[in-house]
C-alpha cells in the first residue's frame, strides 16, 4: 500500500491572518520504506503526521493535489471513513508516552481496545495477540506487563506499548511522531532496533525527529522542513551528507556530536575543591513498605571552573544527587562540604537549614522543565529582579542580565509561559547567574531543547562559565551533550557510581562494562 | 475569498462592535446590579428617600403601584425601600461570613500544609469534622450563646462554610508548597516567610477568587434562611429573611410581601454567580 502525498498544505485561520503550516510538501511513501520529516519544533512536522491520520482538527485548513493511500483518495473521507481508516490501515506513535496511555487503564487493555474499535477477533483471541505484540516489541513478561498501568512501567516500556497499540491491526503504514525523545540511549537503541525490524517486514514508516543521528540509522529519505516549507529532500545519505541547503547544514552543525570536545580545564584541579561529597546514601520506602537503596556511597569533588557531567539511565540516582548537592533532599548518611564549610551532613543531625540559607546564594539550579520554576504570575522582570533581590543588586541590571544570556530587553514584561522553550531556559540562566554562583546545578538543561537552540543554550553556558569562572555539576542522559561540556564525568549506575574520570578518558576507553554499554547504544545511534 | 466578499463583513464587525457581546450583557448587567446592592448597603438614603420603618396603618396591603412600586406590607410600610435597606445586612452577613471563611481556611491550611505531618493529618480531621457539623446546628448553637443580632450569624455562616474553603486552600498549598517555583526560591536562599507570602499564598488563592464571589451569594441566601427562621434580626427590621418570614401569614392576600424580598435574594445570588464565571473566564483567559 503506497502513501502518495504531492502538494499538501495546511494553514490555520488567525485573527491576524492565515497561518501556513505546512506548505506543498510532496513525497511517496513505499511497503519497507522509511520516510522521515526533520526540523525544528514549529516547522511543521507533528502537523503534517497529524493531517495524513485525519487530525489536523476543526479550524485546520487543509489542501493537496494528491493525497492517496493504495489508491484511496484521503481527501474525500468523512469523518466515519478515516476511524475505519485509522489504526488499521495508518497506524500513529505519539510523542509523549506517558499522557498518550490512560494512566488508570492497564496497557493490555488500551492495547485490546483499538482491536476490538475495529471487532478485531473475539476476547480471547484478542488477549492472546495481545501478549504477542508485548512480546513482538520485545517488552518481556508480558502477560504480567498486560496488567499494569502505565505509571508502574518504565519510559522504554511505555514507549514500546504504545508502538504495540499503533501496529496492533498489523498496519502497512505506520506513524511515529518523535519516538524517542526523552529516552535514555539504551533504550532508543532498542526502539531503533524495533522500529527496523518492522520496516523489514514490509510496514512503510513515516519517521517525525529531530534527533538526526536517530534519522540517519533508520531512513530511506529525509525531508527537512523549516517554518513549514521543505527545504530540501532527498536520499538520506545525500541530505545528512552532502547537505546543498544552509539551513540542513546548520541543523547538523548544531548535532552535539559534531561538536569537538571540551578542551579539558588544565587549571582549577591544583586548588582545593569547591565542593565535596563522601559517601552520600539515601533509602527510601516503597509504597509497598519496603526500604529501596537510592543512593549508596556517592563521592566526588568538584573544583573551581570545571564541569563535572552525570551520566547514568533514568532512576539511576543523577536527580538525587543533584538535589542533595542543593541542600533539598536529606540524605541518610554522607556529607557534602562547599567552599570549605559543611554544607549538607547526612542523619537526623543535619545541618539547620537556617545556617544554609545566607550561603544558598552560592549554589545556583537550572532545571529540566524551566516553566515549573517560574512562578506563574510573575513577568520575567520580577523574577529577575526576584533573584538579583538576593545578591543585594537592584532593577537597573536587568537590562544587562538579559543582554548577557542574549535576550532582548523587550521581554522582561512578559510571563514565562508566553516564551518559546530557549528563551525559558535562558531567562532560568539568566535567574542561576543573578545570585553570581560558585557553582551552577545543571539538571538536563537541554533535553526539551531543539537542536539548534540546545547548541546556543549550551555555547551560553560555555560562555558564562569562562567570564564568572563558575563550576558546572552537568546531568544529562545525551553522551553528545556531556563530551562537548565537561570536563570530568562520573557514570551511575543503581545509585552507585561505576567509574569516574576525565571526560576525555571515560567517553573514549571505557573500563567499567556498564559505562560500555552506554556509549555503545550512543554509537549505535548516531553512527551513520 | 476576494475583495468583494470581505466588505459587508467588515461593515457588519464595525457595527456590532456598538454593543457588547451576547456573552458579555450577562456579566454586564450582574456587575450592574451588586454596584447598586453595594450603593444600598453603604448608602441607602441616595436611593430612596422612605423610611423603612415608618408606619402608615391605612396604607396597609396596598398592591404595587406608581406610589409604593413594590407594595406595602401589613404596617403600611414601603417594601422598595425595606429591600433597598436589608441589601445591608444581607451584604454584611455575606461579606462577612466569606472574610471569616477564607480567614479560618488560610489559617489552617497553612498550619497543615507547612507544619509538618502530625499538623496535615491533624488539619484533615478538623476538616472532616467541620463538615460534619450542618449550618443551621452551628447557628442555633451561636444565638443560643451569643444571643441573636448579626454578629452571631457572621460566626455561624462563616464557621459552618469554613470546611469547604479549608479543604480546597489545602488542597492548593499542597500542590503549590511541593511546585518547581517554590524550590526555586528556597534555592536562592529566601526565607519561609517570604516564600509563604510571595508564593504560597497568592498561588493558593487564585483559583479561590471565583468560588469566593460566588460564595458570597450563596452567605446572602444563607443568612436570608436564618433571618426566616428567627434566628436573624427581629421582625421589623428590614431584613430579606425576615421580611419573607413576616409575609409568609399573608401570602394568599399579598403575594409582593414574599415575592420581591425573594427575587431579590434570587437575583443577587444569580449576579455573584454570573460576575464570578466571567471572573473565572478572564483569569483563565490571561493565564493561556
Amino acid at each position: 500500500m503506497i502513501l502518495e502525498v504531492e502538494n499538501l498544505s495546511v494553514s490555520f485561520p488567525t485573527p491576524t491572518g492565515e497561518h501556513v503550516a505546512v506548505q506543498d510538501l510532496s513525497f511517496t511513501l513505499q511497503p519497507g520504506r522509511v520516510v522521515a520529516l526533520v526540523g525544528e519544533s514549529g516547522s511543521g512536522k507533528s502537523v503534517t503526521a497529524r493531517s495524513l491520520i485525519g487530525l489536523a482538527g476543526p479550524r485546520a485548513c487543509v489542501s493537496a493535489r494528491r493525497l492517496s493511500l493504495g489508491g484511496q483518495d484521503l481527501r474525500t473521507l468523512s469523518s466515519r471513513d478515516w476511524r475505519a481508516l485509522r489504526g488499521r490501515h495508518i497506524g500513529m506513535v505519539l510523542q509523549d508516552a506517558l499522557v498518550a496511555l490512560d494512566p488508570l487503564r492497564p496497557v493490555g487493555r488500551e492495547i485490546a481496545e483499538s482491536l476490538s474499535a475495529h471487532k478485531w477477533g473475539t476476547r480471547a483471541g484478542r488477549n492472546e495477540r495481545v501478549h504477542n505484540l508485548l512480546e513482538q516489541v520485545g517488552i518481556p513478561d508480558p502477560v504480567l506487563r498486560a496488567r499494569q498501568r502505565p505509571d508502574e512501567l518504565s519510559g522504554g516500556l511505555r514507549q514500546r506499548a504504545l508502538i504495540a497499540s499503533a501496529i496492533a491491526l498489523s498496519p502497512p503504514l505506520l506513524i511515529a511522531d518523535e519516538p524517542t525523545t526523552a529516552l535514555d540511549p539504551s533504550v532508543q537503541a532498542q526502539i531503533l532496533r524495533l522500529l527496523g525490524r518492522l520496516r523489514d517486514n514490509g510496514t512503510g514508516l513515516l519517521l517525525i525527529s529531530h534527533d538526526l543521528g536517530f534519522v540517519a540509522r533508520l531512513a530511506d529519505h529525509v525531508i527537512v522542513l523549516h517554518h513549514g516549507a521543505v527545504v530540501e529532500q532527498g536520499a538520506t545519505a545525500q541530505v545528512l551528507g552532502r547537505p546543498v541547503h544552509a539551513y540542513t547544514r546548520t541543523l547538523l552543525d548544531a548535532d552535539p556530536v559534531r561538536h569537538p570536545p571540551r578542551a579539558t580545564a588544565q587549571h582549577g584541579t591544583e586548588t582545593a575543591p569547591l565542593l565535596t561529597a563522601r559517601d552520600l546514601s539515601l533509602n527510601r520506602r516503597g509504597p509497598d513498605g519496603v526500604a529501596r537503596r537510592i543512593l549508596s556511597d556517592v563521592g566526588f569533588s568538584l573544583h573551581p571552573g570545571r564541569t563535572l557531567g552525570l551520566i547514568g539511565e533514568s532512576g539511576s540516582g543523577k536527580t538525587t544527587t543533584a538535589r542533595i548537592v542543593m541542600g533539598l533532599t536529606q540524605p541518610d548518611a554522607g556529607e557534602v562540604i562547599f567552599m570549605g564549610e559543611r554544607w549538607v551532613r547526612g542523619g537526623r543531625q543535619g545541618v539547620p537549614e537556617g545556617d544554609r540559607r545566607p550561603r544558598r546564594r552560592a549554589i545556583a539550579m537550572i532545571y529540566q522543565d524551566p516553566l515549573g520554576s517560574f512562578d506563574p504570575r510573575w513577568t520575567v522582570r520580577e523574577i529577575l529582579a526576584d533573584a538579583l533581590s538576593v545578591a543585594g543588586n537592584h532593577d537597573h541590571a536587568i537590562a544587562t542580565l538579559l543582554d548577557r544570556v542574549r535576550l532582548p530587553a523587550s521581554i522582561a514584561a512578559r510571563r514565562p509561559a508566553s516564551l518559546s522553550g530557549g528563551q525559558r531556559q535562558r531567562v532560568a540562566i539568566a535567574r542561576a547567574v543573578a545570585v553570581r554562583p560558585a557553582l551552577i546545578v545543571c539538571d538536563e538543561p537541554v533535553s526539551a531543547l531543539d537542536v539548534s537552540v540546545q547548541a546556543q543554550v549550551l555555547d551560553l553556558l560555555e560562555e558564562l562559565q569562562r567570564e564568572l569562572n563558575m563550576a558546572y555539576l552537568f546531568i544529562s542522559h545525551d553522551l553528545g551533550v556531556i563530551r562537548r561540556m565537561c570536563d570530568d564525568v562520573l557514570v551511575m549506575q543503581s545509585g552507585r557510581i561505576v567509574e569516574a574520570g576525565p571526560a576525555a578518558e571515560i567517553l573514549t576507553a571505557p573500563r567499567h562494562t556498564f559505562t560500555r554499554t552506554l556509549l555503545d547504544a550512543a554509537q549505535d545511534l548516531s553512527a551513520a | 475569498m476576494t475583495s468583494l466578499s470581505l466588505a459587508p463583513s467588515v461593515d457588519r464587525l464595525s457595527f456590532r462592535r456598538r454593543l457588547p457581546r451576547p456573552g458579555h450583557l450577562g456579566p454586564a448587567a450582574a456587575v450592574l446590579f451588586l454596584v447598586l446592592l453595594t450603593i444600598a448597603a453603604l448608602a441607602p438614603h441616595l436611593l430612596i428617600h422612605t423610611d423603612p420603618l415608618a408606619i402608615a396603618p391605612r396604607e396597609a396591603f396596598h398592591a404595587p403601584s406608581m406610589a409604593h412600586p413594590f407594595g406595602t406590607d401589613q404596617s403600611g410600610r414601603d417594601i422598595l425601600a425595606r429591600v433597598i435597606y436589608g441589601a445591608r445586612q444581607s451584604l454584611t452577613l455575606g461579606c462577612g461570613a466569606i472574610a471569616l471563611s477564607l480567614s479560618i481556611a488560610t489559617i489552617l491550611a497553612l498550619i497543615g500544609g507547612l507544619g509538618g505531618r502530625i499538623a496535615e493529618q491533624g488539619v484533615r480531621w478538623l476538616i472532616d469534622i467541620l463538615f460534619a457539623f450542618p449550618v443551621l446546628v452551628l447557628a442555633l448553637l451561636c444565638t443560643a450563646t451569643l444571643g441573636s443580632g448579626i454578629g452571631p450569624l457572621i460566626v455561624a455562616i462563616g464557621v459552618g462554610s469554613a470546611a469547604g474553603y479549608t479543604r480546597m486552600v489545602f488542597g492548593q498549598v499542597l500542590s503549590v508548597r511541593d511546585a518547581g517555583y517554590v524550590e526555586a526560591a528556597r534555592a536562592l536562599g529566601h526565607s519561609p516567610a517570604r516564600i509563604v507570602v510571595r508564593h504560597i499564598l497568592p498561588n493558593a488563592f487564585r483559583p479561590l477568587v471565583v468560588t469566593a464571589t460566588m460564595g458570597v451569594g450563596q452567605t446572602v441566601v444563607w443568612s436570608a434562611a436564618l433571618s426566616f427562621l428567627g434566628l436573624g434580626a427581629p421582625p421589623p427590621a428590614a431584613e430579606w429573611g425576615t421580611m419573607l418570614s413576616m409575609g409568609r401569614d399573608f401570602i394568599a392576600e399579598a403575594w409582593w410581601m414574599t415575592f420581591f424580598p425573594g427575587l431579590a435574594i434570587v437575583v443577587t445570588m444569580l449576579s455573584t454567580t454570573i460576575a464570578g464565571r466571567a471572573l473565572q473566564r478572564a483569569i483563565e483567559g490571561r493565564g493561556s
